[in-house]
């Protein structure tokens, strides 16, 4: 398959998400992906800018989402300098009224076919996959 | 993209209909709960109608909650829900509340 990566820098602030949505539905759209795939997929990357953003955000700093298809699956990585979430100490959120967040990464599990978050010298990356 | 409030006391005048256009994100999720917290007059019920809502998030979901949580005596529903809206709010079990 020809080289289909989509590189973006991002402003670390929450203005810009509604941006990596954009990039994402263009993104998808031009793969093929369908309408109802398409929302999973910007909800789920939406989630993850999220906690990027809320977690320690900074103007000054930017993190950068990656798109890539590779034999059918669609990965998108979101690269974070800072990188202060630790996947080991999430718990899942009851799925009741007392809760007003944490539903985030909870999302994205449920979403996306598989998502992990890696830690390295340069920061953090999470990692989603979907099967197209 | 921003998220518009049109507010409508219904003919009962025990219900208010609050039809939201646009996303209810990150960016968004404060001007609702502020806007519906100040405004709130005592009525039975609260309508979110969201015919027009594209994209709903976590925060927006958070948001409906505390709104739920705060309005103790007042009956809180969504309506209108687009399918991805829906099926959010399924997987989150919300949907029994909403």
């Amino acid at each position: 398959m020809m080289n289909n990566k989509v590189v973006i820098e991002v402003p670390r602030s929450k203005e810009y998400v509604p941006v990596v949505r954009m990039a994402v539905c263009a993104y998808t759209n031009s793969i093929g992906v369908s309408i109802n795939k398409m929302e999973d997929i910007k909800l789920a990357v939406s989630e993850a800018c999220n906690n990027i953003v809320l977690h320690s955000p900074s103007s000054e700093c930017s993190y950068t989402v990656r798109m890539e298809v590779r034999e059918e699956v669609l990965y998108i990585e979101l690269l974070d300098s800072i990188g202060s979430f630790v996947l080991e100490e999430y718990s899942e959120p009851n799925l009741d009224i007392t809760n007003e967040g944490g539903f985030g990464v909870y999302i994205i599990r449920s979403l996306a076919d598989s998502f992990d978050v890696f830690k390295s010298a340069v920061g953090q990356t999470m990692v989603m996959t979907f099967s197209l | 993209m921003s998220l518009v409030i049109k507010t409508k006391i219904n003919d009962d005048e025990n219900s208010i209909t609050y039809s939201l256009s646009g996303e209810l994100d990150i960016n968004t999720a404060d001007s609702l709960k502020e806007s519906i917290l100040s405004q709130h007059k005592t009525v039975k019920k609260l309508i979110f109608d969201f015919t027009n809502v594209n994209f709903v998030d976590s925060t927006g979901l958070g948001v409906l909650v505390n709104i739920k949580k705060q309005l103790i005596d007042v009956e809180v529903s969504v309506v209108n829900q687009k399918d991805h809206i829906l099926k959010l709010f399924r997987i989150t079990g919300l949907s029994r509340y909403f």
